[in-house]
């Protein structure tokens, strides 16, 4: 499993009131990295993307975000991500899976978290990278 | 995810720890050999890799409000 790693202005931007992060609120998305991202990177801009090419779509992987509450935890959930290499090439290389608030202006495309994959990889042409979120990206609650 | 380690069809016994580092020795396997190794790692891994399919499993994260 590859840890949840929060950057530290996502927990000011979120009692702020910048980040709503239920399915009526806003749009979260993930983008690929070969950058290590630091702790106190803020906005989407601080961490390269890898480039728009051969099925991956660049900036645009919408997880489907949700949050709930349940007896006092708050869960905010996504769906999988799936970037498959397309069209005689690949993608990468890559390391890192990037999370932010798409919908988020002040400060625009406020960044939440990122995973590490552990070493960097190259995605060829017919092979997929996948996210896997499981039951649960956050919580907040005892 | 704990170390695992695999006999691979020459009878060379190898290490590791990802399922990235299992895709890529499978994909220079024959199908035949593949299935081989899946019989090896089925059930110790969350999910069985083919070659070419890297998956990242994103653990959650409590940011933690104690109540008092």
């Amino acid at each position: 499993m590859a840890a949840f790693n929060k950057f530290q202005d996502f927990v000011e931007q979120l009692g702020k009131g910048v980040h709503h992060l239920h399915t009526a609120g806003d749009t979260i998305e993930c983008y690929l990295s070969d950058e290590q991202p630091l702790v106190g990177d803020t906005i989407k801009t601080d961490i390269a993307e890898i480039s728009s090419e051969n099925g991956y779509p660049g900036g645009i992987a919408d997880i489907d975000n949700d949050y709930t509450e349940t007896t006092g935890t708050g869960t905010m959930t996504g769906t999988d991500l799936v970037f498959a290499a397309s069209g005689g090439g690949g993608f990468g290389t890559l390391q890192f899976v990037v999370m932010f608030n798409q919908t988020a202006t002040s400060p625009a495309d406020a960044l939440i978290g990122w995973w590490d994959y552990g070493s960097s990889i190259q995605i060829l042409d017919g092979e997929t990278f996948t996210v896997d979120f499981g039951a649960s990206i956050l919580t907040i609650g005892p | 995810m704990p170390i695992l380690t695999f006999k691979m069809p020459n009878g060379t016994l190898v290490k590791g720890s990802t399922e990235r580092w299992v895709s890529s020795i499978l994909v220079a396997l024959t199908p035949a050999q593949r299935a081989k190794v899946f019989e090896l790692v089925a059930g110790k891994l969350q999910q069985v890799p083919t070659p070419g399919q890297y998956i990242l499993h994103a653990e959650g994260l409590n940011l933690g409000i104690t109540q008092r």
